[in-house]
């Protein structure tokens, strides 16, 4: 606790009154954060305390290691030295306070390398900003424009950040020339000896100047902050360690149907505390807007947006939602906004408009590469449970996708008695003729009643009876899994379809949570004896996603697995023999959102292919997690797509870019989007649109008659 | 003894409505057939009546009908019905006949058999067939002594002549009451279109990429005009940027349930089917012989869309022509 | 104002082919999904619209049917009607157009109705006859195929669809409204809806409570009778040809054959 050279004070009179500015300075700080706390407070409760162990981790990971922003490597190191900048420069900071109390920080406060350090880093974050200010000012990504914060407060950060700078190389440089040499600093060292000529009475006025100028410049960024963008600085460390440990492809379950008063959220205060989080943590770099389909193609959805919206809403009733009158309200100072809103927008339908919600693909590619951590597609959909369970607000073309999904327990007007009528001829058992199959093919009802994914299923059972999988499908029994509904926010319907396939999938013994005596209980036959795990594919990533990571919710658990997986398994296990690269044709594949972001399946599908294909997989552009959707996703291929460029056929179009001549996908939505694309673009000539079952059971009959030519040839 | 049957016959442009003669020209053939001509113009109609096969005609001139819906109508039939007993009313199903035929049934108690396509009497009896559903047909009848009414489904029967009948020709003198002006026609909107709306055709003509490029699309379009139908597209032209969103037919897009559909170079997607397997009759031309759309097809043609679409307009204007 | 819509639970005719019981001729009811009428959901959301402009009005669903029909009118509660009332007696069974017509009345008459909504028709009967048969009994004018209804003061106007285009129509109230199917967007329940429905009032009718006799309804009343049920000339399935440049004949054939030229 050494003495500072020079007192930055002047004496006990300076120091009292810098006490009172630091304190009247913590004080507002301390209201304006307190008001953002307060409406957390009032949002809906939601724990996010489990997984502590691997919460710590991360934490360190994206916080401290920066891990999150450095995927795009030259913002990501720009923030990068501007984060540890932050840290090391509150160091200095500390130190130059204590200097007013006549000491410093113990150990590094009057150590050489410290300070070099230090200022090392203050040149690290001036080389970062000039860098942020040229993407700022004249790169301008599209994405970086606030619509919140309007178009200075990016510029105000900037400059504060630069004044901090300045006025902390001013306080070094005059610190050294006013103590020769004793309050050493690196820029004090080159640039103090310049004003030795001004006289050490004008150099410690200088030094006490800027001394002041940097103190209140950090204090008047301290009080500016939690109005700003750069509320994320303080909110984004909670966000990850909040974020969300649970499967990434379940949405939040709404509880109590029956008795709750909300469905879904129509105000802002209805999300929960975490949700609202996110509006804080959010620092506007616009990342989600860059992969988003729905933005890309020119709907009106900007996932960015979606969140600041939330928060704009959030703002905008703040004193609503803590009560009236209160005392944020009283003090000016401690209110983050000023009043200057008139008349406030509802939330759905104003400050987020409606179409931006039925816009999007729930692809997920925006919580993929949020650096913060953010949920969009949750809070999208929480809106749009609104829409359709309290205001009966939906695209009109919906209605009898609802309508058929209830009453047929499929999407369209035909009824579910026909559902195994695909398979009619195939030899395949059902369930309930054989009750001790190892395996359930869940065929879905694309794969059921859809002519072009009807051959997707041969092909699956083909691929099934070729390596003698004791297979069985549902038949009747099976009905919609109620995803689509769930994604357009008609959580109820969701529910019914849910309860119902659980109930049929349970009497025949396949959740893993269930007793055996409650199996044998239930009477059909299954012997109770088998003690292996009784597996569920499916060629449907919607089901498979659903059926795995949501159905839990409501009691079902279940081990299922995609084909595309299910047919790598086969392979490995020696249990189905195919000619390697017998398909020459180039190929590439697309990963459906639910099977590769949502579940993390990449490699399976690239190997099966990569085996028969004597090319392997040319890859496009946006693959594996930055897989491009295909438009068909979050309920989409139920809705027009009246805006803007089609989805389906952008992503045709980076297909044709590769050249290939086969679009492989493992998804009956991709095929289905796909095929129109591919029409759309007038490219039935030259690209082809297969499942990877299809392919494989080609390989089999290649394999059984290799006397035939090749396919594609 | 010959049954008598009273027609009602409607006037459109001043002339005998075409599916009322259809209905007069059955009549004829069942019994005595007796037609009610009712409106400002029924004088002028109710002497041709007889070449259709009237025997008798009751004539009311008078503009009220015009006017006043239902209510004029049922009032001077009832009036009739009170002087004399015909063994039947039949009537062609339209708008105006239908709402005038329901009142008649409730006033006088007469059993009602609609939607007929056929209809004889085996001696006393009435035998009256039906279209049910798409797998049956009914044979029904008035179990009673007495008038009853049957409506008949719209050109079930075709008109025909019968040379040189004259039909006597009575003029009602009835009052007509002030209560029964009430529905009043305020004003009347034709609505100009090229053909009819895609919800409302009962004849739909579409086509998919069979058609290869957009410069084809017009053959769909002759085919539906000739037919008196509407053109519609599949999502893929539509997207492809053919036609405007409006021709969409499919899930999304429009359902339509025409009487008959008849589907040009269109594979049949679900999402497509979803929008048109309603159609009672379904025609599909598609070059590959494995497409889904022949699955719901009554009548599939397997062949090139633009070799035959242009000899069907040739085919369907000649034989219009012989009709 | 005192709001009516008649309505109707059907088999479901997107998934259901309607069918004839052969020993009793009456439609197959059991087994098959019932749905409230399609067309009957759009002429609740055109009733809705209305009570919903003019303020200050009750809406009722009023039907006839079995006890299965009470989920019919829970859907129609869910979207949004007011209140429901259920005529069901065994000696309904069987009903015609008049003895159906005759029990909706002696029903509606006792409400004192101003406006009564129907459907044009119904989806699995067709016979689009109820509706001026319930005007009848009950002495009331009935404005027709409805696309659109506007009430002013005492007199409704509604735009009549017509072959051509439409006829705007003025009549005093109260009235008989028939809407063209498809005129309305049918409405989805809300939530609040669906569980509001389950508190609604509900009432439920038996014949005597309407004074009406058993003999003037059902079977006993009916003044038209099936007298046999016969297989429709089997639908041609899907001939399928190859063209031998005789298609545009084979076809212009099919058209003609089907009336349809």
């Amino acid at each position: 606790m050494a003495p500072p050279a020079i007192s930055p004070t002047g004496g006990w009179i300076g120091t009292t009154i810098f006490v009172l500015v630091f304190l009247a300075a913590l004080t507002v700080f301390g209201l304006r954060a307190g008001q953002l706390v307060t409406l957390l407070a009032k949002a809906r409760r939601e724990d996010r305390t489990d997984h502590l162990e691997e919460r710590i981790g991360d934490f360190l990971l994206v916080v401290l290691g920066q891990s999150g922003v450095l995927r795009d490597p030259i913002p990501g190191l720009a923030h990068f030295f501007t984060f540890w900048g932050f840290i090391i420069i509150q160091f200095g900071l500390l130190n130059l306070i204590l200097g007013a109390f006549n000491g410093s920080l113990p150990l590094i406060g009057h150590d050489h390398t410290f300070a070099a350090l230090l200022d090392l880093f203050v040149l690290f974050v001036l080389v970062s900003l000039i860098v942020f200010a040229i993407r700022r000012g004249i790169v301008r990504p599209r994405q970086l424009s606030s619509r919140l914060h309007g178009p200075w407060d990016g510029f105000i950060i900037l400059g504060l950040i630069f004044l901090v700078l300045l006025t902390l190389a001013l306080v070094e440089t005059f610190g050294f020339a006013a103590s020769h040499g004793e309050e050493w600093s690196l820029i004090g060292s080159w640039l103090g000896p310049s004003f030795y000529g001004l006289g050490t009475a004008t150099n410690v006025v200088l030094y006490r100047v800027f001394w002041w100028a940097h103190i209140l410049t950090v204090l008047g960024f301290l009080v500016y902050l939690p109005g700003s963008k750069h509320l994320h600085l303080m909110a984004t460390p909670f966000n990850v360690f909040f974020r969300n440990y649970g499967p990434r492809g379940a949405l939040p379950l709404l509880e109590n149907l029956e008795e709750r008063e909300d469905y879904g959220v129509s105000k802002a205060e209805q999300f929960t505390w975490k949700q609202l989080l996110d509006g804080y943590a959010c620092t506007e770099c616009g990342r989600c807007n860059t992969v988003c389909p729905a933005t890309n193609t020119g709907k009106p959805l900007l996932p960015k947006e979606i969140i600041l919206g939330v928060k704009e809403s959030l703002l905008d009733r703040r004193h609503e939602i803590v009560g009236e009158p209160n005392l944020f309200q009283k003090l000016p100072l401690a209110d983050v906004r000023s009043n200057g809103h008139e008349e406030i927008q509802p939330l759905v339908g104003g400050v987020i408009s409606k179409e931006a919600l039925w816009a999007c693909t729930t692809c997920g590619a925006c919580m993929e590469i949020c650096p913060v951590s953010i949920e969009h597609v949750p809070k999208i959909v929480d809106m749009r449970r609104s829409l359709v369970m309290e205001e009966s607000d939906f695209p009109p073309e919906v209605t009898s996708l609802f309508n058929n999904i209830e009453r047929n327990g499929n999407p369209w007007e035909i009824s579910n008695d026909r559902r195994a009528e695909w398979a009619a001829g195939l030899g395949v058992p059902l369930m309930a003729e054989n009750p001790d199959a190892e395996v359930l093919y869940w065929v879905g009802c694309m794969g059921s009643f859809d002519q072009r994914n009807r051959k997707v299923a041969t092909a699956l059972v083909k691929i099934l009876k070729a390596a003698r999988v004791n297979f069985a499908i549902l038949g009747p029994e099976e009905s919609c899994t109620g995803d689509p509904a769930r994604r357009i926010g008609n959580e109820y319907l969701w529910q019914m379809m849910a309860q119902q396939n659980i109930e049929v999938l349970n009497s025949y013994g396949f959740n893993t949570a269930q007793t055996e005596s409650e199996t044998a209980h239930n009477g059909h036959g299954h012997n109770g004896q088998t003690t292996r795990p009784r597996t569920i594919i499916t060629a449907c990533p919607h089901c498979f996603n659903t059926i795995k990571n949501e159905y839990p919710q409501l009691g079902g658990h279940y081990e299922v697995i995609h084909h595309s997986v299910f047919i790598d398994r086969l392979i490995r296990e020696g249990r189905l023999q195919l000619p390697a690269g017998f398909d020459q044709r180039k190929l590439t594949y697309h990963d459906p959102c639910y099977v590769g972001r949502y579940n993390g399946v990449y490699d399976e599908p690239r190997r099966v292919l990569t085996v028969l294909n004597s090319n392997g997989v040319t890859e496009m552009r946006r693959n594996r997690n930055k897989s491009f959707c295909c438009g068909g996703g979050g309920g989409r291929a139920w809705m027009e797509e009246r805006l803007g460029k089609r989805v389906n056929q952008t992503r045709v179009n980076e297909a044709l870019e590769t050249e290939a001549e086969v679009l492989a996908a493992a998804c009956p939505f991709c095929i289905m989007m796909f095929e129109d694309g591919v029409k759309g673009v007038e490219a039935e000539e030259r690209l082809q649109v297969e499942d990877i079952a299809e392919i494989v059971a080609r390989a089999l009959e290649e394999a059984a008659t290799p006397a035939t030519a090749h396919a594609g040839q | 003894m010959a049954k008598t049957i009273w027609v009602l016959v409607e006037i459109e442009d001043g002339r005998p409505a075409r599916s009322s003669l259809e209905v007069l020209s059955k009549a004829a053939h069942l019994g005595r057939a007796e037609a009610i001509v009712l409106g400002s113009a029924a004088a002028t109609v109710a002497p041709s009546l007889g070449e259709f096969g009237a025997e008798k005609v009751y004539v009311h001139a008078d503009p009220t009908y015009d006017t006043y819906l239902t209510l004029p109508a049922v009032d001077t039939i009832s009036d009739l019905l009170q002087r004399q007993q015909p063994d039947l009313l039949l009537f062609p199903t339209t708008y105006d006949v239908r709402d005038i035929a329901a009142r008649l049934s409730a006033r006088h108690n007469l059993g009602l058999i609609t939607d007929a396509t056929d209809l004889r009497y085996e001696g006393e009896h009435l035998e009256v067939t039906v279209p049910w559903g798409g797998e049956n047909v009914v044979v029904a009848t008035h179990p009673y002594q007495g008038t009853g009414i049957v409506l008949a489904r719209p050109k079930a029967f075709s008109v025909e002549r019968f040379e040189g009948r004259q039909a006597e020709i009575e003029q009602l003198s009835v009052t007509l009451r002030s209560e029964s002006q009430q529905m009043k026609i305020l004003d009347r909107v034709e609505v100009q279109s090229d053909g009819p709306a895609l919800e409302d055709a009962s004849i739909i003509v579409s086509g998919g990429r069979g058609l290869g490029k957009p410069e084809n699309y017009h053959l769909v379009e002759e085919l539906a005009t000739v037919l008196g139908g509407a053109p519609g597209a599949t999502r893929a032209i539509v997207d492809a940027g053919w036609l405007p969103y409006s021709y969409q037919i499919g899930q999304t897009g429009k359902t339509v349930k025409p009487t008959l559909y008849i589907a040009c170079g269109i594979s049949g997607a679900i999402q497509h089917l979803a929008g048109m397997k309603g159609s009672k009759y379904i025609i599909a031309i598609n070059k590959d012989e494995h497409a889904p759309i022949f699955s719901v097809a009554d009548l599939g043609i397997v062949g090139d869309v633009l070799t035959i679409l242009p000899q069907l307009i040739e085919e369907v204007k000649r034989r219009k022509a012989q009709l | 104002m005192k709001i009516f819509v008649c309505v109707k639970q059907i088999p479901d005719p997107n998934t259901v082919e309607s069918k004839l019981d052969p020993a009793t001729k009456r439609l197959v009811r059991t087994g098959v999904s019932l749905v409230l009428d399609p067309g009957d959901e759009t002429t609740i959301a055109a009733a809705i619209k209305l009570r919903d402009s003019l303020g200050n009005s009750e809406l009722t669903a009023i039907s006839m049917g079995p006890a299965s029909a009470q989920e019919a009118l829970r859907r129609a509660l869910a979207m949004g009607v007011d209140r429901a009332i259920l005529i069901s007696d065994p000696a309904l069974a069987g009903s015609d157009v008049l003895g159906t017509a005759r029990t909706l009345a002696a029903a509606l008459k006792r409400e004192n109705p101003d406006l009564i909504f129907c459907s044009t028709e119904s989806t699995d009967g067709y016979t689009g006859m109820v509706p001026g048969a319930i005007a009848e009994f009950l002495g009331l004018p009935q404005l027709t195929f409805a696309r659109e209804i506007t009430v002013e003061g005492s007199k409704a106007v509604i735009k009549r669809v017509t072959q051509t285009g439409y006829e705007v129509v003025e009549s005093p109230l109260p009235a008989v409204v028939t809407i063209a199917s498809g005129s309305f967007e049918a409405i989805y329940p809300t939530m609040k809806g669906i569980m509001s429905a389950r508190k609604k009032p509900f009432s439920q009718l038996s014949l005597s409570d309407l004074g009406l006799e058993s003999s003037q309804v059902g079977e006993a009343g009916a003044r038209e009778q099936i007298l046999s049920i016969g297989k429709a000339e089997a639908r041609a399935a899907g001939q399928i040809i190859k063209d031998e440049g005789n298609a545009a004949e084979i076809i212009a054939d099919f058209l003609q054959r089907h009336q349809l030229l």
